[in-house]
């Protein structure tokens, strides 16, 4: 857990909820959920040591291994 | 129908630095690595991964006219495995905004501005592309038209003022192992062809669909012009020590030196890679934006900017604690990648459309 970048992530969180107010009131319902669960994906991923933990790229390496392993032969 | 309308023309300059930006730098070296002497025959065999790539789009593109990509798959396959297919390509789509604009930030803070933190690097590109997302296609398409010429003639003019240095003999022995090294070199650049997918996006913005073919080609031509003059130019001046370069383009046009007058160019390289990494990362980032609003019929994309350059800077470490691993990723992962979903998810959409007679 890396709470001072997770910090961070909030206040830019907030800035952005700040800064797009007059988008923000004109979207409709759908827009406004979709936006804030965006967000909420961008702040609690901010929690994690991200280079350290695996992700998409773990994934598709897993995932293509055997041309991978071709590669490296 | 869109509102804004760009020309088929603009959209070949817009697709010309998606794909060569990332390619002139990195690639290069990478291909090398595998097809040694005859690393320039390795984009030639590359190039015809992005024709049957861009005769896939042309045709899906006239048979679902003013749809979106996801919208086709959508249509094609089924709402919720399309859907599921969509998830997919959008955040393919963020993960390549990251790990590009990653890319961009690694080569500047290592050859330029070393003492610079990688992530401020990554911020600032990602501020600017966000502001030119915000500004539409319209002014997208109009700032890669500015930008097209400046990154194609460079690349041209440097290859032009290493002539003399260049050393005819390091081409040889062409072919000296078969076929197979300089096959196995393509597969890096042929993930960079593959790109010309993204044109998929801008097809329902343009003015002129029926010449989408013929710029598109225009576009494969000249990236692959570029891609045989990049390689020839790390081939003839560095030799066999291309395969150590990290980015071989950039030593290369390090041994400019015309009447002891004209040196140190290398610094031209990054202002015109820039351009070219700025144009890149707005097409991805623009794409991302397209996607998720296709995904979840959102009436605007524009609200969604920051939280896509949020989690854009998010995935632009995942995993990827260092230039090794951005590298490792560039030839284990991403070649084929870039094919599934540039290529072959697309010929398989293609494939069952006509089988199901849309």
């Amino acid at each position: 857990m890396n709470w001072g970048i997770f910090t961070i992530a909030v206040i830019i969180s907030g800035c952005i909820i700040l800064a797009e107010q007059s988008i923000f009131k004109k979207s409709p319902r759908k827009d406004k959920t979709v936006f804030f669960t965006f967000l909420f994906v961008g702040v609690i991923l901010s929690l994690f040591d991200l280079p350290y933990i695996i992700g998409p790229v773990t994934a598709i390496e897993a995932f293509f291994s055997p041309l991978g392993n071709f590669m490296s032969k | 129908m869109e509102k804004e309308k760009i020309s088929s023309m603009q959209m070949g300059m817009l697709a010309y630095p998606a794909i060569v930006a990332t390619a002139i730098l990195s690639t290069p070296g990478i291909t090398a690595q595998f097809a040694f002497q005859d690393v320039w025959l390795s984009p030639i065999w590359a190039s015809l991964v992005g024709i049957i790539t861009l005769i896939i789009v042309i045709k899906l593109a006239k048979l679902f006219p003013q749809q979106t990509f996801l919208g086709i798959c959508e249509k094609v396959v089924g709402k919720s495995l399309g859907k599921l297919l969509g998830l997919f390509y959008l955040i393919h789509f963020i993960q390549a905004t990251g790990q590009i604009s990653r890319v961009y930030a690694e080569f500047i803070t290592a050859s330029f501005f070393t003492k610079t933190p990688t992530i401020v690097m990554i911020i600032a590109m990602l501020l600017l592309t966000a502001s030119a997302t915000r500004t539409g296609v319209e002014t997208i398409a109009r700032i890669s038209q500015v930008f097209f010429p400046i990154l194609f003639l460079s690349i041209f003019i440097i290859f032009v003022v290493l002539i003399p240095k260049i050393e005819l003999t390091n081409i040889f022995p062409i072919l000296e192992k078969g076929l197979l090294p300089s096959l196995k070199g393509a597969v890096i650049p042929q993930a960079r062809f593959s790109e010309i997918f993204l044109i998929i996006f801008f097809i329902p913005y343009l003015k002129d669909a029926e010449n989408g073919l013929k710029w598109g080609l225009y576009t494969l031509w000249l990236v692959l012009i570029t891609f045989i003059l990049v390689n020839f130019t790390i081939l003839f001046i560095l030799g066999q020590s291309m395969t150590y370069a990290t980015y071989p383009f950039l030593q290369a046009s390090r041994f400019v030196n015309i009447g002891n007058f004209i040196e140190n160019i290398d610094a031209i390289i990054m202002a015109v890679w820039i351009l070219g990494m700025f144009t890149k990362i707005t097409v991805y980032y623009f794409v991302s934006l397209l996607a998720i609003k296709d995904l979840f019929n959102l009436s605007n994309y524009k609200l969604m900017i920051w939280p896509i350059a949020l989690l854009a800077l998010e995935f632009s470490f995942w995993t990827l604690p260092n230039s090794m691993a951005i590298n490792q990723f560039e030839i284990m992962g991403l070649p084929f990648l870039n094919f599934s979903m540039h290529t072959f998810i697309p010929l398989l959409i293609y494939g069952i459309a006509k089988i199901r007679r849309f």
